[in-house]
């Protein structure tokens, strides 16, 4: 039974460590608490299942430890880093938040001063031109690192797949 | 191993059963129908799982681990039902790696690409945010994972601007 808390534990110990990691840094260096979060919870992970595999190791004990435990753990932490990802980059959690914060919600005109396409646009390729994804080179701009391309992929056929379709903005273009 | 086993294969059990459903009608509202998939895949196979004789310690293990395969596949799902800005424009940028795409091309490329008003459309669809004389008010209470990242942000203090 008690297998059972230590990947919950441990995404435990990956909340708290990325939380105050993050708050130490006062918001810089995001990506590396989150980084940071998840190596000190999978290290406490390790940490729980040593002594638990040493006071009664089998095989069924061991496969139990990589194949369910270790996945738990992945995932949950993965699911954290979304939630939080969420609260970051979400336009949809942006905008709701703001319409929250006043009294007589937004304008459309206010929307679109605040959040408009082109502002999206800036923040957007200055991201990645910062984290080496896209590269700038004589007033154009080519992929650095392709692991957003691969992702973004992945994504495009899941899409074509489930919805028939390979944008959200299919029937706006049509 | 029959941990292992029970949950891996009720989660692909209820892929199989998203695809099919999804095949043959798309639900109104993508979110809630998944969630509703998996949890009834879960509630279903619980009988079964003791017929075959699983403990109460085994059927906890294997259904945390299905939980936890399943709300990734959910948020992942996310990602699927809308462009991501950001992987839509690396895309954009990846099919022409010789010359690279200009800043007037990435522009226009958003243009036909109006996300801002997508996630507005989305907000009232899900009637989180409603319409009057021009104003958009928040309408009713929000979800609890709505609150929930809220809150959290709370935590992190001011975020730039841009989504």
């Amino acid at each position: 039974m008690l297998d059972l808390l230590i990947p919950i534990l441990s995404v435990l110990v990956n909340l708290t460590v990325q939380v105050l990691s993050f708050r130490h840094w006062r918001g810089s260096n995001y990506f590396l608490t989150i980084i940071l979060g998840f190596g000190v919870g999978l290290v406490a992970f390790v940490v729980m299942e040593i002594p638990f595999l040493w006071r009664s190791f089998s095989t069924d004990h061991l496969l139990t430890a990589l194949l369910v435990n270790a996945p738990i753990y992945v995932c949950l932490a993965y699911c954290y880093y979304i939630f939080v990802q969420l609260g970051q980059t979400s336009i949809r959690i942006r905008l709701y938040a703001e319409i929250a914060s006043k009294t007589d919600g937004l304008s459309a005109d206010e929307v679109a001063r605040e959040y408009s396409d082109d502002s999206l646009v800036a923040v957007r390729i200055q991201r990645l031109v910062e984290s080496g994804d896209l590269i700038k080179r004589n007033g154009a701009f080519f992929v650095g690192r392709r692991r957003l391309t691969l992702i973004g992929n992945i994504l495009f056929f899941a899409k074509l797949f489930l919805l028939g379709k390979t944008s959200e903005f299919d029937q706006v273009n049509e | 191993m029959i941990v292992f086993l029970s949950g891996a294969e009720l989660f692909a059990l209820a892929l199989v059963a998203h695809v099919i459903v999804w095949k043959f009608r798309l639900p109104k509202h993508h979110t809630p129908a998944l969630l509703g998939i998996f949890f009834m895949a879960l509630l279903l196979c619980f009988p079964f799982a003791l017929i075959q004789g699983l403990s109460l310690t085994e059927i906890l293990h294997s259904s945390l681990l299905y939980i936890s395969l399943s709300l990734c596949y959910v948020i992942t799902y996310s990602a699927i039902e809308g462009d991501s800005p950001t992987l839509s424009l690396m895309r954009f940028v990846a099919e022409k790696p010789l010359q690279g795409r200009t800043l007037r091309e990435i522009e226009s490329f958003f243009a036909e690409r109006p996300f801002i008003r997508s996630r507005i459309s989305a907000l009232l669809h899900s009637s989180l945010v409603r319409e009057e004389n021009g104003r958009y008010l928040i309408q009713g209470s929000p979800s609890l994972p709505f609150r929930l990242i809220l809150g959290f942000r709370r935590i992190y203090g001011e975020i730039p601007k841009g989504g």
